[in-house]
């Protein structure tokens, strides 16, 4: 078991070359803590690959001259194995619209990519770093574009790779999203690098993931829309999930899958200063109310007040009271047993008074 | 720091087992560093701790090769030296910091004799270069012969073997058929059996493409593309389509089983069905497969398309899977198994390994 933790690496942090290398330098100051580092496909990139397999090939071909332009400035090596890697892009005909195992094979070559200068950055910067295709360490089963991770097919040769990384003092990299099956590349289905990288931890026995993005964490509400909006402090799994399928911060659903079966492990969502702390144990401190997320649904909007302290009678009256003092109408207000939220539906146009409403019931 | 002579690890005399504490060292040069050559350094660059600590071997590989030159190192790289590499472009392992541009064998050979030498170059049917020479070279040299290659095996399989014998190695193919499905290893089990007949489905590609037929009632060239999109086929699936590869396995069986036996020997059949054959066999209850057939008593081998009933073993093997069943008269053997991959290969390319310096291993 390693203690440590897997740095995961989202693609809204990893834009030029120059981000690369910077993220690669964050990576300098704590690499002795790192277990592994599990990177995304730069910004971007799979959407230009979805595109391309659509029928856009010219966005193939972005991608192409996206990566090796970046490899080329660190080195001809690398800009040649990049090229060869993605290579199958220039290829694309119209079979990858409705073949999902060449979807998946052409999809995770954003990652490879990725994978294969994040290496050459680090070394840059003066790490010993190496590269640990996904396909080699990770078994996935099911559908080939949102496959499954095998934990117990996975755990032998994901650990002898990881040990083979400490006992070389190197920083593994893997690339997020990918796994193969019986042979086969598939993926894991979109924000699946969080799911990749809280899997690693889970199966090596790390102490933290921390999922690096460019926000600073998940914030009490949409900062564009609350000015007061500041970032949670911390969080448990069921909150954070639920924050995630109201689309405060997007996350794979089955991110903290494997924290169940395997190793509970702590999370951190945010930037390399400052992080949401996302923790195993649902019920550290008195339950409160946490964020408040919402999202249109036709001309309603769906807003949720998420914390275990939310689904409870004391905040449904003060819910109802708040909202009627300010004028605004509601159209419903439930809550789901077991999910720790509390759903109020409004009209469009009061939802933005209702949302600033909301807000000031956080930390109740 | 190479073996000497009297402790050569196919003698038994001296064994020093693990279970005794010993740890040997066997130098590896991998000749091709394609997707075979690299999935084994790969293999050995996270498993090598382990296969030490199971076996008492220590793999160091010393030299890896491509088209353009080697790389090589005397006392054997290291794991993280391995995945680097790896990560080497396509005929690039030159360009590394121990890259040695324009190198071949003979050059590698006059720096390093390795105990071990792999081949895992592609095969050419007609030369059967660079792997005959290679194996020659090895042997000669007294590096134990370890080959996912098929093409020297199955052109030269009898001189390859009196020479290693001459000069006291092992030679390892279980990579070359079924790719790790131990079939090889079986047949040497079946040393002075009767053989009536061995008949199989030995090519991946060609198996997956009439089950896609099959399946999605398709016509073969269509088959042909989805099976290349899949990944399952090569990008020029000539070798396969046409049954040199299927013919160069069936020969390895037979001089496996003491039937000697040449590639020209075969009498080969290109896959050429059409969705209306694939149909008509399905109406009658038999599945359509590309078969390899081996007749004893003298019988002859071919490789060729042929109907074979649904609910037999061979009828069942769908996909990539291979299967083979043999019949040695007091009794028949069915064996079935992934037929291809670059990581069984790899696998069954380590296990010869092992098998080569099986002297040191506990009995
Ligand atoms: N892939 C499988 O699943 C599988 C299964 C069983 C057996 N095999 C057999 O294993 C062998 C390797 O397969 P592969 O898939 O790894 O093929 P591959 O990717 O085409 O790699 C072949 C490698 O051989 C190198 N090469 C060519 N000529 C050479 C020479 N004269 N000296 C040294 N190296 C040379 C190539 O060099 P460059 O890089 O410079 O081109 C390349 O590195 C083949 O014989 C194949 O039939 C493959």
């Amino acid at each position: 078991m390693m203690e440590g933790e897997v740095v995961k690496l989202g693609g809204s942090i990893l834009k030029t070359l120059d981000s690369y290398v910077e993220a690669a330098s964050r990576l300098t100051m704590i690499k002795e803590e790192v277990v592994a580092v599990v990177v995304s496909a730069a910004r971007g990139v799979t959407d230009k690959i979805l595109r391309a397999c659509e029928d856009d090939l010219k966005a193939g071909l972005e991608v192409l001259e996206f990566y090796y332009a970046m490899a080329s400035q660190l080195s001809p090596g690398l800009a040649r194995r990049v090229s060869e890697v993605l290579a199958p892009l220039k290829k694309l005909n119209d079979d990858c619209k409705d073949n999902p195992w060449l979807q998946a094979r052409m999809l995770s070559l954003g990652e490879a990519a990725s994978r294969l200068i994040m290496v050459e950055s680090l070394e840059h910067v003066g790490v010993k770093s190496m590269s640990v295709p996904a396909t080699s360490v990770l078994e996935g089963y099911g559908y080939p574009l949102n496959a499954r991770i095998d934990y117990l097919g996975s755990k032998t040769r994901l650990l002898s790779a990881l040990r083979l990384a400490v006992s070389e003092k190197a920083v593994p990299v893997i690339e997020g999203f990918v796994a193969s099956s019986d042979g086969r590349v598939v993926v894991l289905g979109r924000g699946g690098s969080d799911y990749t990288a809280t899997a690693i931890a889970s199966l090596a026995g790390a102490r933290r993931v921390r999922l690096v993005t460019d926000v600073d964490g998940i914030y009490t509400a949409d900062p564009r829309r609350v000015p007061g909006a500041r970032v949670v402090e911390s969080m448990g799994y069921l909150e954070a999930l639920e924050a995630s399928r109201m689309g405060a911060k997007k996350m794979h659903p089955r991110t903290f899958e494997p924290h169940r079966l395997f190793k509970p492990v702590e999370v951190l969502v945010g930037g390399w200063d400052k992080a949401t702390r996302i923790h195993p144990k649902p019920y550290t401190a008195p339950p409160r109310v946490k964020l408040v997320a919402s999202k249109p649904l036709g001309r309603l909007e769906v807003l949720a007040l998420i914390g275990e302290g939310a689904p409870t009678p004391k905040v449904a009256s003060r819910v109802l009271d708040a909202l009627y003092s300010a004028g605004v109408s509601i159209k419903s207000l439930h809550a789901v047993s077991g999910r720790p939220s509390l759903t109020i539906m409004v009209d469009r146009g009061s939802s933005s008074k209702a949302l600033e409403v909301l807000h000031s019931l956080v930390g109740v | 720091m190479k073996v000497e002579r009297d402790e050569a690890p196919n003698e038994r005399s001296g064994v020093v087992s693990p279970l005794r504490g010993g740890v040997r060292s066997v130098r590896v040069a991998v000749f091709g560093f394609g997707g075979v050559g690299r999935e084994l350094a790969r293999l050995l660059a996270f498993r090598g701790g382990e296969i030490e600590r199971r076996y008492g071997i220590r793999f160091l590989v010393v030299a890896v090769a491509d088209s353009r030159g080697a790389a090589v190192k005397t006392e054997g790289f290291t794991g993280y030296e391995l995945l680097k590499l790896v990560e080497a472009h396509r005929g690039g392992v030159s360009n590394t910091p121990w890259g040695r541009s324009g190198w071949s064998i003979n050059e590698v050979y006059d720096e390093i004799v390795p105990d071990i030498h792999v081949e895992a170059t592609p095969p050419d049917y007609s030369t059967g270069e660079p792997g005959l020479s290679h194996a020659f070279k090895a042997v000669r040299k007294g590096a134990h012969f370890v080959t996912a290659n098929k093409a020297p095996l199955a052109l030269k399989f009898w001189e390859i073997m009196e020479e290693a014998s001459k000069n006291d190695v092992y030679v390892g193919y279980k990579a070359t058929v079924m790719a790790g499905t131990p079939l090889v290893s079986m047949l040497r089990g079946l040393r002075g059996y009767s053989i009536r007949r061995v008949e199989g489905i030995l090519n991946a590609t060609t198996n997956y493409i009439l089950s896609l037929m099959e399946d999605k009632l398709v016509d073969l060239s269509d088959a042909v593309r989805i099976a290349v999109n899949d990944g399952v086929a090569e990008p020029d699936p000539r070798l396969d389509l046409e049954g040199w590869d299927a013919a160069a396995k069936i020969v390895i069986i037979a001089n496996t089983l003491g039937i000697r036996l040449g590639l020209s020997d075969v009498n080969r059949e290109p896959l050429n069905a059409s969705l209306k054959d694939v149909i008509s066999a399905a109406r009658r209850g038999f599945r359509l497969k590309y078969l390899a057939v081996l007749e004893g008593d003298g019988g002859g081998a071919w490789v060729g398309p042929g109907e074979v009933p649904r609910e037999s073993f061979l009828g069942m093997a769908r996909g990539v899977l291979n299967a083979v069943r043999i019949d040695v008269g007091v009794n028949v053997i069915s064996l079935s198994g992934k037929g291809g991959g670059v990581e069984v290969t790899a696998h069954a390319l380590l296990s010869d390994m092992l098998e080569a310096v099986r002297g040191w291993l506990p009995p």
